[in-house]
């Protein structure tokens, strides 16, 4: 097996943990995305409802191997690709078929909301300083790269096999040396963009009783978001910086010593959204059962926020109800396109 | 502003969504826990927080500006007034009143049809008096 194959079996593996404890990093009052009873993940039905979707989940992440396996055994291409895809569709799947189940013990959210008129406002944590510095990260590295031109060699590599073999060049051009530092600028401001959303566009409290719980998981969300930011301009800035650092063109720094750090930041902030959904008091996020298509896609004409909380999943998704976000999934198609473009 | 600056909305409640809005956020400058020169939400901002249509909170903050409660500007958004009150003439003041005994009554009659004894209604329009007078 080479290191390649192992990596997409350690990656389904991780996929399958995952998809077997999201269900639970929810709101207390809300059960495979259905507005139900506080108390209700607690009781027989829920524990059953729960159980029955991981066992679907599984057997679907079993069949996601099985199909890896082949496709390593005959190397086909398409597999190594089709092996995660079908392990995140049968989750969703297992995940509405959950919901249906749940359907029949909702509730009908109580339907007083509230908002604070004394909330001051908010700002993605740290302030424009936090928010700058990973681009500021990206320039040095350009300007460093660029006062040093005539010392990086004429071709060198710029992507790398898992087993930490180049795969891919560039020449020494403007497009080869500053690409993976545009590239990691994009990604940034594709994260801020969703942060500024996420503050500007999204419920801060619907719900009055559970005002307190919605502020923190929204700092907690924001405080990921700029992290990601400081963790992928390092990234980048090392990738862009490899043919300075390396003459015969390997990795200047450990594989490991790349994907580590941002699998640590991401796991480190993502806990404290665990901790805190796992809360009791945290209550139903406001939005209506009935547009939450298959318990994951909100689609709400009625509902002037762009971001709303995930119901399945961390963080905040779009409101395909609204026009904006048409609008918003143009742009980020179009910064995801931009580096494939260059 | 206090953290008691709040705005409730109900959903299921017959009363349209921006009489709501204009009830309560009167009722706050009013008992003063609003007071002249304090920022409000923008339309947009508080729209979104209550998960109602924008022209709704638009119509709620210009029914108040009417009003002289509120000052809508572009530049600075949402701020409150310091309002003269009115000085009515006599046959207005009349008016005023006589609407208010009638709305009053109207409201105590709901009140006991939905089963509330008419001494825990004296006692609720007693408290109201005495926090009038405080």
């Amino acid at each position: 097996m080479t290191p390649d194959s192992l990596a997409i079996f350690v990656t389904l593996l991780l996929i399958a943990v995952l998809f077997h404890w999201l269900p639970l990093w929810r709101r207390a009052s809300l059960w495979f995305g259905v507005t139900v009873a506080p108390d209700f993940r607690n009781t027989p039905q829920a524990q059953r409802i729960l159980r029955q979707y991981r066992i679907e989940m599984w057997a679907l992440s079993l069949v996601a191997w099985v199909l890896l396996w082949t496709g390593v055994r005959g190397e086909t291409a398409w597999m190594f690709a089709a092996a995660p895809l079908l392990e995140t569709i049968g989750a969703a799947a297992a995940f509405a078929r959950g919901r249906n189940r749940t359907r029949p013990y909702a509730q009908h959210p109580v339907g007083t909301r509230a908002a604070s008129l004394a909330a001051a406002s908010e700002h993605l944590p740290g302030g424009p300083i936090a928010i700058l510095v990973p681009y500021a990260t990206l320039a040095a590295a350009a300007i460093f790269l660029h006062a040093n031109w005539q010392r990086l060699p004429s071709r060198f590599p710029v992507h790398w096999g898992l087993g930490g073999a180049p795969d891919r060049w560039a020449e020494r051009t403007w497009r080869g040396v500053d690409g993976p530092l545009l590239a990691g600028c994009l990604a940034i401001a594709l994260l801020h963009v969703l942060g500024y959303m996420i503050v500007a566009a999204s419920p801060r409290a619907r719900m009055a009783e559970t005002a307190d719980w919605t502020a923190r998981f929204r700092r907690a969300n924001l405080r990921m978001i700029v992290a990601l930011g400081w963790t992928l301009a390092a990234l980048f800035a090392v990738l862009a910086l490899n043919p300075y650092l390396s003459a015969d063109g390997s990795l200047a720094v450990p594989i490991w010593l790349l994907v580590a750090p941002v699998l640590a930041v991401t796991a480190g902030f993502i806990w404290p959204i665990i901790r805190i959904s796992q809360e009791p008091g945290s209550g139903s996020d406001g939005t209506p059962d009935e547009c939450w298509k298959l318990g994951q896609i909100y689609y709400n004409p009625n509902d002037p926020a762009l971001m709303v909380e995930k119901r399945f999943g961390v963080g905040y998704t779009i409101n395909f109800g609204n026009r904006a976000s048409w609008l918003l999934i143009g742009l980020l198609v179009l910064m995801a396109l931009v580096p494939l473009l260059l | 502003m206090t953290n008691a600056a709040q705005i409730r909305i109900d959903l299921d409640s017959a009363a349209p969504v921006n009489r709501q809005i204009v009830d309560q956020l009167r009722t706050l400058l009013v008992d003063g826990v609003i007071v002249p020169d304090d920022a409000l939400p923008s339309v947009r901002r508080l729209a979104i927080d209550l998960g109602v249509h924008f022209n709704t909170v638009a119509d709620a903050y210009r029914t108040l500006a009417e009003e002289g409660w509120l000052e809508i500007s572009h530049g600075r958004g949402v701020r409150v007034r310091q309002r003269q009150a009115p000085r009515p003439d006599r046959a207005a003041l009349e008016e005023t009143l006589a609407s208010f005994r009638q709305r009053l009554r109207q409201l105590v009659a709901e009140t006991r049809a939905q089963g509330v004894s008419p001494a825990v209604v004296a006692r609720e329009l007693a408290s109201l008096v005495e926090v009038l007078k405080s």
